[in-house]
């Protein structure tokens, strides 16, 4: 995939995740599709970068940059932090799959406010991780000329 | 095209992932291995009651005169909040008396 086409991509997975933590302004139902939705460009960031992790785990053991091991370690907790977020939000969902209803218990409920958070804390620690990455990818396919 | 396959281990991975929390927190609420006194406990042991839980984990009481829920409710024990006199729209006295003195801060002008 192309450089722009990457960056088009995490812009908005970034853009769809802001939207989708704001409940309150955005409405239930919006929230439950685009949540469930984020998953397309979820799964194709990963599948993306899906040599990394499999190099990074490679060498988990092996000396190792330090922001290296610092990005492994934040990816894997916002893995955890969105998966168990649209689990717990599966399983509470009233609109998008109200069929498992049933399954909303408190537990559920405390589980999606919990993770959520962790998905945010995270994804600002991610974006914050490729700063430099994100400035030099846009740097390069935005022209000479209307920069 | 590479990028198709790679999405093969990814969903794998990620459908492992959403496996386990699953497994995790239904053997949590079937066998109530979240420890009593926590946070998470009180929200498990509330959810096996049935009572809906605040945000803190605090169970709530269901008020029987006004159906609201909270975390402690004067119209849920039975005796009737102490009614603040002059303020208008308190009709049984649900709300707690905390929230009612407030709207009777006077301000000065100068």
């Amino acid at each position: 995939m192309k450089q722009r086409h990457r960056v088009v991509l995490d812009l908005a997975l970034l853009a769809i995740m802001l939207l989708v933590a704001n409940p309150a302004k955005t409405g239930l139902g919006v929230h439950e599709w685009l949540g469930i939705a984020i998953a397309v460009p979820a799964l194709l960031h990963l599948a993306l970068n899906w040599d990394w992790v499999g190099s990074t785990i490679r060498t988990l053991f092996t000396k190792m940059a330090w922001d290296r091991r610092t990005n492994l370690v934040i990816d894997t907790a916002l893995f955890m932090s969105l998966v168990t977020v649209a689990v717990s939000g599966i399983a509470i969902s009233r609109i998008a799959v109200p069929a498992l209803g049933a399954l909303a218990t408190p537990l559920w409920h405390a589980l999606h406010g919990v993770s959520a958070i962790g998905v945010v804390a995270m994804s600002v620690a991610h974006t914050v991780m490729h700063t430099k990455w994100v400035a030099n990818a846009s740097a390069r396919i935005v022209p000479e000329e209307q920069r | 095209m590479k990028t198709l396959r790679r999405l093969v281990p990814v969903s794998v991975v990620t459908a492992f992932a959403a496996l386990c929390v699953w497994g995790l927190v239904t053997v949590a609420q079937t066998t109530a291995i979240v420890a009593p006194g926590s946070v998470a406990g009180r929200v498990a042991s509330a959810a096996v009651a049935g009572t809906p839980v605040a945000d803190s984990g605090a169970p709530m009481q269901r008020c029987p005169r006004t159906g609201c829920a909270a975390t402690s409710c004067h119209g849920a024990v039975g005796a009737p909040p102490p009614r603040v006199s002059g303020q208008p729209g308190v009709a049984g006295g649900a709300q707690p008396t905390a929230m009612l003195r407030e709207v009777e801060f006077e301000f000065d002008d100068d």
